[in-house]
């Protein structure tokens, strides 16, 4: 069986990941790579806004097979029964808890139940310009080891922050992990192919899941 | 008769004692095994009182043990505040010191910053942090850098005034000072570091200490072990640390070792000093790591970047030994002939030899000692070692994370293809004959009784690569060194190990059957849960 790909979305409270799901599905809808989000609050994604059938669940079908799915307490089963249910040829893409280690839950996909049936092959990290300065220590390295795990690093609402405290920013991340691939946006605004594109079993993911176990 | 507490069945149960390798059924009363066996032969245990617990088609097995592991140490060493440096979360020797110049930038005053993690082997671009380089991150705050081997840390010239560390200071015995060349200490190898470790960790609360415990207890639980020895105890913590982890749940059985390098008597009798804690040996350092340079081997070290400016080492390298042989016959005579059990840390073939020699001479002096003798890791045991051991009734615990975490590091840039395909060689071992067992060695690697066996089985590094295919052993053989045998090296096979009756009942609860599972992938095979006395953990 064809696993499922995975796109990890991790990153701050407020750095703008259920803003760039939105824009996702919404491309979704339009035709674009088919999605199934698994999300932990998809009220806050505004789905109401589109032609959208709820079921029961926690679970809401979009059209074009989309599928929207609530984490409730268990990942890995809301994992399973996202890859039981897609269709073939949809991405799954996975909005991480805010202060979630990227670390933790690329584990799960070392989990039979989640593992057999998906791929994750793509982490990608939203990193707030406007907040990251402001961070104590503590938040700093979390965000550091969330980026530093990433295949790419989206240096978010980079229309409110200097030239120099992007700079800063990014000399800070790159220290942490040179080869780390950082791109600047404003609002998210991604081409849709970097997040739910084709892409190719990443070397940091599989770093990313050895780390899992010493963690 | 007495009826059981409960019946566990439902499920595929793997006894780990040949008589009876499989069964269906195993009653527990009072925290020990009552009956095992079919349905039927566990019925007459069934009382009014008796509960059924349902495994529901997992699998249970005997707890796993870690026959060499440190989880005080480990709670220490990786406990708050330390900050973790390795080269699995922080890949380059630059990414490195940005995440110790981060936190220097937001230390208090007065905080002493503890770094863990450094590895030439694995941070690239690697070098020995200087006092310079460390006084360059903080003038104001104290800063120490370990190596992940434990072995080495490095000083920058606040520490070495807060520790009073100054240019006339002299190494406590078993350790070692590194001078600069205007005479400063900027290295300190082994006793010195761990005598350091032991200041910091004083100043550290009680209620942190207790917490950084749990925490630790915990990592051995989620990984299914109920049984590990603590087995590098500094001299007279063996009762502190029992009555510590008598405060925590009574998840994880400890069997103590105390560290007895300067000699004097070991701090409390033999056998439990808790209910979780029995103590059973003492421990020598008869060489230090592979990764330090300092263990004393036949071949000598490659000559590259790494072995001679990461690691500092001389051409042509072949390390030594910590004790000569007079020294450590007099110490493994006078604590064997006090009846303690004895286990020497030996990595090389030639420390190998010399801890044969003094294992010979004693077995011959004494007769019968509480054994068996033990030798920890031994990365480059070679075959004939491994008959001399098996003749003598010596056992070999073997440190198989090694391969998968720094298994090309041994191959390209430390010891060569050779060298590393024989390396940690329990094939040979197992297929000899010997009762081996395998090891995490936490703190050097998180306890992962799964990763133990998936080397066992692939001889596979993180990376995929293949080290000493030759080495393999069976999954079947691969179990018995996480149980019935790494039991009889800590001379606890009476009491744990297999299911029979008679014995503990500390179980381990598996998703699937290991036997039957890709061995490829026995990594996720997933841990349910474990027993500890017949008693469900929750770690």
């Amino acid at each position: 069986m064809r696993k499922l790909p995975v796109t990890l979305l991790c990153g701050f409270p407020g750095s703008g990941k259920t803003a760039l799901l939105r824009r996702l599905l919404a491309g979704a809808q339009a035709g674009q790579a088919k999605i199934a989000a698994l999300v932990h609050d998809f009220a806050a994604v505004g789905l109401d806004q589109g032609p959208v059938a709820r079921a029961a669940g926690g679970r809401v079908a979009l059209a074009n097979g989309c599928v929207c799915c609530a984490i409730q307490d268990d990942l890995v089963v809301a994992l399973a029964r996202a890859a039981r249910e897609a269709d073939a040829g949809t991405r799954i893409v996975v909005e991480c808890g805010g202060v979630a280690h990227p670390a933790s839950l690329a584990g799960l996909f070392g989990h039979p139940l989640a593992g057999q049936m998906l791929a994750l092959d793509r982490v990608v990290c939203m990193v707030d310009a406007c907040l990251f300065p402001d961070l104590d220590y503590a938040e700093t390295e979390l965000a550091i080891d969330q980026a530093a795990m990433a295949d790419l690093v989206l240096l978010n609402k980079a229309d409110l922050a200097s030239g120099q405290s992007l700079e800063a920013i990014e000399a800070t991340l790159l220290g942490a992990q040179p080869a780390m691939r950082i791109v600047r946006c404003e609002h998210g605004c991604v081409p849709a192919e970097l997040i739910v594109g084709p892409g190719a079993a990443a070397p940091l993911t599989a770093a990313a899941r050895s780390a899992a176990r010493m963690a | 008769m007495a009826y059981a507490d409960k019946i566990l069945s439902g499920g595929n149960i793997l006894t780990m004692d040949q008589a009876r390798p499989s069964a269906q059924a195993v009653a527990i009363r009072d925290g020990r095994i009552v009956a095992v066996g079919s349905v039927a032969d566990v019925a007459p245990c069934r009382g009014p009182g008796t509960a059924d617990v349902d495994l529901d088609g997992a699998t249970l097995m005997p707890g796993f043990v870690e026959a060499h592991g440190h989880p005080f140490w480990s709670s220490q060493a990786w406990g708050e505040p330390v900050v973790d440096i390795r080269a699995i979360h922080v890949p380059t020797y630059a990414a490195a010191l940005e995440k110790m110049k981060r936190r220097a930038a937001k230390a208090r005053d007065g905080e002493v910053l503890w770094f863990l993690g450094l590895d030439p082997a694995l941070h690239q671009g690697m070098k020995e942090p200087t006092r310079e380089d460390l006084d360059a991150i903080s003038a104001r705050n104290a800063i120490v850098v370990q190596t992940s081997n434990f072995h080495a840390a490095f000083i920058n010239s606040r520490a070495a005034e807060l520790f009073g560390i100054g240019d006339d200071y002299q190494a406590p015995e078993g350790g070692k000072v590194f001078r600069d060349d205007r005479g400063r200490p900027w290295k300190l190898h082994e006793m010195a570091a761990w005598s350091l470790g032991e200041r910091f960790h004083r100043m550290l609360s009680a209620d942190c200490k207790l917490g950084n415990l749990d925490e630790w207890q915990r990592k051995f639980v989620r990984a299914g072990y109920t049984t590990s020895s603590d087995i590098l105890l500094a001299p007279g913590t063996a009762r502190p640390i029992a009555q510590a982890l008598a405060r925590l749940p009574k998840w994880l059985r400890i069997v103590g070792y105390e560290a007895m390098a300067a000699g004097g008597a070991v701090s409390v009798p033999q056998g439990p000093v808790t209910d979780m804690f029995t103590m059973t040996g003492v421990k020598f350092h008869a060489d230090g790591s592979v990764l330090l340079g300092n263990v004393w081997t036949s071949a000598p070290y490659l000559n590259n970047e790494m072995t001679l400016q990461g690691m500092g080492l001389p051409r042509d390298s072949t390390g030594h030994a910590l004790y000569d042989f007079d020294a450590l016959y007099a110490r493994v005579r006078r604590y064997a002939g006090e009846g303690w059990q004895v286990a020497i840390h030996a990595h090389g073939d030639r420390t190998i030899d010399l801890a044969l020699d003094v294992f010979e001479r004693v077995l011959r002096e004494c007769g019968r000692v509480n054994g068996p003798f033990r030798l920890e890791h031994c990365g480059l045991m070679r075959e004939d070692q491994i008959d001399r051991a098996l003749s003598l009734g010596v056992v070999a615990s073997f440190f198989l994370p090694y391969i998968y975490h720094w298994g090309e590091a041994l191959r390209d840039c430390l010891l060569g293809r050779e060298a590393a395909e024989r390396f940690v060689p329990s094939g040979s071992a197992t297929a000899r004959g010997m009762r081996v067992s395998y090891h995490c060695d936490a703190p050097m690697t998180w306890p992962d009784a799964l990763k133990c066996l998936y080397v066992a089985v692939t001889r596979k590094t993180m990376k995929g690569a293949v080290l000493g295919g030759d080495q393999r052993v069976s999954m079947a053989q691969a179990l018995r060194a996480l149980t019935v045998d790494a039991a009889y090296h800590l001379r606890m096979e009476h009491e744990i190990g297999s299911i029979g009756v008679g014995k503990l009942a500390d179980f381990v609860v598996l998703g699937a059957d290991p036997l039957s599972w890709d061995p490829e992938d026995i990594m996720s095979l997933p841990i349910l849960g474990t027993y500890v006395g017949g008693e469900a953990t929750a770690p």
